[in-house]
This record gives structure tokens, sequence and C-alpha cells, in this order.
């Protein structure tokens, strides 16, 4: 089931077309990678979803019916230029923000509170935004972005500004939140999340959808059909040629050499292994599932 | 809309900002100013008066002495009139005097040369004092040289005193005493305050606005209410630190001033009374102070007062929606100079027409000035105080500030909308217009 369908968006500025009939579905309880290069739409997309922006046409619906003011609600948006107020006091800024999201006085400070002491900056109630540093501001942002138990939590670039440390933590959170039920739109350029964490991905270029899909699926129906092979032979010589393969890729690391080669039309990775087993010592040998950076980039050129 | 996420907004506009060490500041230390303004040239005058000072005067024309009596605020001595000049100026220090006058003999056309010495400049009063005295005396002898029988009785009965009691035809009928200068000042400081508070608090707006825009809270804060209620949130908002503010600054200097009238005694009022006279740039003789008191109390402070309330907020919401749609489509204040000329020239140009209206209420310049939504504020200010403004014209004044409020607003809205999403961009007039023309 869908929480989140976008159907045949198009937004146009004047003569600029930032979105040209883009259309996305988002099923409920997953994360969903929303990726493409800078100016690409995602965040006039974003905004879309977020009404912040009315489509040219196309309509959103949110959980079966028509996306409308009140429903925007149950979002929480962690917008990629993200700030706060810098002369207020971190509680104070973090209890108007809930309260903007519609919750109740008493609501919004329990659940601060116990955001709060999770991630252990109680003490950092009663500072102003302005002596923290920049990850702690993040912090607060996303705790401010996820308050009020929103059903679709809309991320564009969250990992930004945090040190490894704090990314896992945020990383754990995003997985929590979506084992509990929670639908996460993420837009990153950092690929290893996406592949880490999104169940499906959308990929936008020049305002046009380029592919939309589940994560794994597309890396399989990209992948060039590629095998690696790890090995070490007697004779310490490169790997001899073979009618079963083709030899994209041979060279020496510290204990073994890798080779990358491409299985020949007619062919099998298993014929390989017999093919290569007779002739090196094979210490590992596994598919190539091509990497989200290589697509991301060979799709983005492709369209060049 | 949301209310009560308007009210959010406006409650913290509103907070942030009277919670600010310098707004306390302004709104304390402001009256006090404005109360020692009032008092302390009052207290110098008041205390002034007390010193008697002593002229001494050589009559080498003989007809002055019956002239000058001593008063209390000046002492005359005689000295003869033959004696030496010269000895006299040298021992000046000694005889404890605050000026020597010497009056020549009576020439071929019986007029007299004076020359007053001092150590310290003689003051205004003073010289007035003396030359009139002595042209009367001059007056007198030579109508004497006439030989006129009866003269005393004839002078008696020519001279005649003539006062002008001003008394303003009200429109029901009636009349009212009549004070102009305390009008003109009325009108002055009211339309003032209100073309400095809808720039003041205007530019606070926009630097709201700009502050929110470089924070980049703004798209946090836009995707939880619309653009359209932050707007007016933070315009309503500081609208209420301004009325915060006006109130306490009316409250503060009138208790100041009444306070220290309490403790030094009424003397200090009416010397207060006099200086605004001189601040009336009309010379009103210190008679009139009394009269200028009783016209005081003949104004209706609650009409003045309403209808500055109502002009300050119309007018300031007029001109804040502009402010904030400037402050929307630039990323910090270095950007806003050329952005901001339609609303300053406007206002500007209002504060100059004010200038004429205080002194001319009723001119075609005015009464129109009066109408024209953007120098409306300031000019129909400066003509209430002088109860010359029919109800008509208030009611279609205030009528076509309030449509051309929301027309602006409207188009500010959506500059508002478009511009505090673009960052990095500064905009131009034509980048506004397109913003105008787009949709959501």
């Amino acid at each position: 089931m869908n929480i989140l369908e976008c159907k045949n968006i198009t937004k146009r500025f004047g003569e600029f077309t930032a979105l040209d009939n883009v259309s996305i579905e988002v099923p409920k309880g997953s994360i969903f990678g929303l990726l493409g290069p800078n100016g690409a739409g995602k965040t006039t997309l974003i905004r879309i979803i977020n009404q912040i922006t009315l489509p040219t046409e196309g309509i959103v619906i949110y959980d079966g019916s028509p996306m409308t003011v009140d429903t925007v609600r149950k979002i929480g948006y962690l917008p990629e230029e993200r700030g706060l107020y810098k002369k207020m006091k971190v509680g104070e800024q973090a209890m108007y923000l809930a309260r903007l999201k519609g919750m109740k006085s008493d609501e919004a400070a329990k659940a601060l509170k116990e955001w709060f002491v999770k991630f252990g900056i109680r003490s950092w109630w009663d500072k102003k935004v302005e002596e923290l540093s920049k990850g702690m501001a993040q912090t607060i942002q996303f705790i401010i972005t996820v308050i009020h138990n929103p059903g679709l939590l809309i991320l564009d670039e969250p990992f930004s500004g945090f040190d490894p440390v704090n990314v896992q933590r945020i990383r754990n959170e995003i997985l929590r939140l979506r084992d509990e039920g929670t639908t996460v739109i993420l837009s990153t350029h950092n690929m290893e999340s996406v592949e880490e964490l999104c169940d499906n991905i959308a990929l936008i270029n020049k305002s046009k959808l380029i592919i939309t899909g589940q994560t794994d699926e597309i890396r399989q129906q990209l992948g060039s059909n590629q095998v690696e092979l790890l090995y070490t032979s007697a004779q310490a010589g490169s790997l001899p040629t073979g009618s079963s393969y083709e030899i994209v890729l041979d060279e020496q690391q510290k204990a073994s050499r890798r080779a990358v080669l491409n299985v020949n039309e007619g062919f099998s990775a298993k014929d390989i292994i017999t093919e290569v087993n007779e002739k090196v010592d094979i210490a590992s040998f596994k598919k190539l599932i091509p990497r989200m950076n290589d697509i991301f980039i060979k799709l983005v050129s492709e369209q060049k | 809309m949301k209310l009560s996420k308007i009210g959010l907004i406006i409650g913290r506009e509103y907070s942030v900002r009277v919670k600010k060490k310098s707004f306390i500041l302004v709104t304390i230390l402001t009256p006090i100013l404005m109360a020692l303004l009032i008092l302390v040239p009052s207290l110098i005058m008041l205390y002034n008066g007390e010193d008697q000072q002593t002229v001494m005067i050589v009559d080498r024309s003989g007809l002055l002495q019956p002239y000058f009596q001593t008063n209390e605020s000046t002492a005359y001595e005689f000295s003869d009139a033959d004696v030496d000049f010269d000895r006299l100026k040298s021992d000046y220090d000694n005889l404890s005097i605050n000026a020597l006058v010497v009056v020549s003999e009576l020439d071929s056309l019986n007029n007299v040369d004076v020359i007053a010495y001092s150590k310290e400049p003689i003051s205004l009063d003073m010289k007035q004092n003396l030359s009139s005295t002595i042209a009367t005396a001059l007056r007198d002898y030579k109508l004497s040289l006439y030989d006129i029988e009866n003269l005393d009785e004839i002078m008696q009965k020519v001279e005649s005193d003539v006062v002008i009691d001003a008394l303003t035809l009200t429109e029901d009928g009636g009349e009212k005493e009549d004070s102009v200068e305390i009008y003109m000042i009325l009108s002055y400081i009211m339309s003032f305050l209100i073309y400095m508070f809808t720039f003041m608090f205007g530019s606070m707006v926009m630097r709201g606005v700009i502050e929110e825009k470089t924070n980049r809270i703004v798209e946090v804060i836009v995707s939880s209410v619309s653009a359209f209620e932050l707007m007016m949130g933070k315009i309503i908002g500081v609208a209420g630190v301004a009325i915060t503010q006006f109130l306490i600054w009316v409250v503060l200097t009138i208790s100041l001033v009444l306070g220290a009238g309490i403790i030094f005694g009424a003397d200090l009022l009416s010397g207060a009374a006099n200086i605004s006279d001189v601040a009336g740039a009309t010379a009103v003789s210190a008679s009139d102070a009394t009269g200028i008191l009783a016209s005081l109390s003949s104004i209706d402070v609650p009409y003045i007062l309403g209808c500055f309330l109502i002009f300050f907020l119309l007018g300031y919401l007029l001109y804040a929606s502009m402010f904030a749609a400037v402050g929307s489509a630039v990323d910090n204040e270095a950007d806003t100079n050329q952005l901001s000329m339609p609303i300053t020239i406007p206002l500007m140009v209002g504060l100059f027409i004010m200038l004429h209206t205080f002194q001319h209420p009723s001119s075609t310049l005015s009464v129109w000035a009066s109408m024209i939504p953007f120098t409306s504020p300031m000019v129909m200010l400066a003509r209430i105080p002088f109860g010359v403004v029919p109800a008509w014209q208030l009611i279609l004044s205030i009528s076509l500030l309030a449509i051309t409020f929301v027309f602006i607003t409207y188009f500010s809205a959506k500059i508002y909308r478009v511009g505090i999403l673009m960052y990095g961009k500064k905009a131009s007039f034509k980048d506004l217009y397109k913003w105008i023309k787009s949709k959501k």
C-alpha cells in the first residue's frame, strides 16, 4: 500500500520547467530514496509534497486522498536549507516549533524531554542556539522534525554536518522509525546511505524522472554481467584468457590478485568458475552488483 | 488559516522583542529624556528668575529717574550725572552691579544716545526693557514741549489695550478657546511620531524577515504554517511591540512631568508651557501661558489619541507588508536600499507635506494628502489637532487606507511567499513583478 503518490507532477516557473510529468509511489513503512544531481528538481518536488508550492499540473495523494493543508501536519520535513533562531533558547524554540506543528503545550514538553534525555542533551535546553555547534544544531533540528510522530518523514540531506558517530545515530533512528511504521523519503547524495537504507528509489535528472523502483531490482537490472575474482596462481602471473570470459581488469593486490571479468554470451558464472578453477586457485568469487554511485553517474551522464 | 498558529507566531514575535535588553532600555530611557527636555529649561528659567539684577544708570538727560522703579528682577541705581565716567568704569568690579548704562544729554532733536557696559552680555529682556522705558520717557518729554492742556487726560483716553481672543467656531455652532501654538506642537509631534514609528517598526519587520531567511529557519516554519500566516503573525506581533512602547512612553512621560511638577511646584509647569511657546516658533508673551494651559484642557485627548492609534496601525500595516516583501527578496540588510525606495519615498513625501500641513491644516494640498493612503497617516494626524477635519473626510481617509492596505498586503504576500525560499540571489524589481504574477 502506498502512503504517498505523486501523479504526473509538472511544475513550471514562467518559461522554466522544474518538474516534467514526474510520478512516484512511496510504499507505506519503507524508506524511499529521492536521488538526483543538484538542480534536478528534488527540492521542488519535496516542496510540492509539503504544499509549500503547488504543482502546475498533477496531484499529490496522501494515504488515499488528495493532500490538503491539514494532512501536511502529518509530515515531518527536514529541509536541506535549515536553521534555527540564533538568539532563542533551545528549549523555548523546540517548544515553539513543536506547537506550530499542532502539538499541545504539555505533550510537546513531554515528547521533547524524552528525546533530549535519549540523546543525552538535556543540558542544552536553556542554551541559546548561537552557543551550539553545527552538529548540535542539526541534532535539535532532527528532533524537531520527528517530534510530532509524523506518518511521513521527508529528510533532505539529513547527514550533512554530522560527525560519523552522529551519522550512525541518526541512521539508527531512521531505521527505528521505519520499523515502527513511519515512511521516510530520503533525499541525499550519499550513495552508501542509499544502498544501506533505501528500499525504493527514484532518480530525477533535468526535471524528468529517469528511473524508479526497488533498489535491489534496479541494481540487478542495471548491472552489466560482471564477476569479481580474487585468486593466487603458482606461476605468480596474470590470469590466462578463457572462452567463457573477457578480462576487464587484472591487478596485483597485497596477498592475491583481483580480476574483473565480463561474462561472455552463452556462458554463465558457473562456467567461469569451472574454467578458472583449472588455471588458478580461487580465493573468492562473486557476482558484481553495481554500486548506486555508479548507477547514478551512468544514468545522469547518459542523459547528456 | 489557523488562528491558534497565528497566535503562536504573534506571541513569539512579540515576546522575543519586548524581552530584548535594547527594547527595555529605549522604552524606559526615552521618556526620561523627554521629561528632562521639558523640565530642564524651565528649571533653569525658574532659578534664573530669582536673582535680582542691579543696573547703574548715569543719566545725563535728567529725565529718566521717575521711570525706572526697582522691582523683583532689577534694581536701578542712579549716579550723579557729572560723575567721572572713566573712574566709574575702572571701578566697575567694586560696584557689584550687572550693568552700567550711560544716557547722553539731549541732542538738538531731543534724542539721546545710550550705551550699556557689562562684564557679561546683558540679557535680551533687560535690553528691551531699557530701550522701551527710555523711549517712553523721551516721548513724554517731547509731548510736554507742545504745551497741550490736559495732556495726561488726553493720553489716558488715547491709549487702548488690544487683546485678541481667538475662538474657533465648532461644527455644532458653538465656539471654543483657541490656541494655535499648542495645536501646531501637537500636530507636529503626532505626525512625526507616526512617521518615526512606521519607519522604525516597519524596518523591524524587514529585519525579522531577513533574519529568518539568513538563519534558514523559514522553510522549517512554512512547512507548518502558510507563508501568509507567518508574514501576518510577524507584522501583528511587531505592531503589538510598537503599541506597548508607545503606551509606556505616554504614561511614563506624563507621570514623570507631573511628578516633577508636584516636587518642584506648579511654577515649573507654567514654565514648561513657556518653553513650548518658544518651540512653537511663534513669539508669545508670557502672559499667554495661562491661556495655553487653559486651551490644553480644551484638547480632546481621547479623540486625538484614538485617531493616532487608528492611523498609526493602518499606516504601519500598509507599510509593514511592503517592508516584509522587501526583506523576503534579499539575503542581507545591505541589499535592501534599492528595493525599499518605493517605501521610503512616499514616507518622506508624507513627512515633507506634513511640514506644510502643520502650518496650513486646511490647504488644498493638506486635504488631498490626508486622503491619499500613502501620505494620509502623517498628514491627517497633522490636521487632526486643529479640529478642522470633517467627519466625512476622516471616514473616507480611513476607508481608503484600509482598502489600500488589503490590496498592498495581497501583492506583498505574493512576493514574500516566493522570496523567502529564494537563497543566494539578489532580486530586481523585474523579479518581484514575476513573483507577483506567479502562482503558488
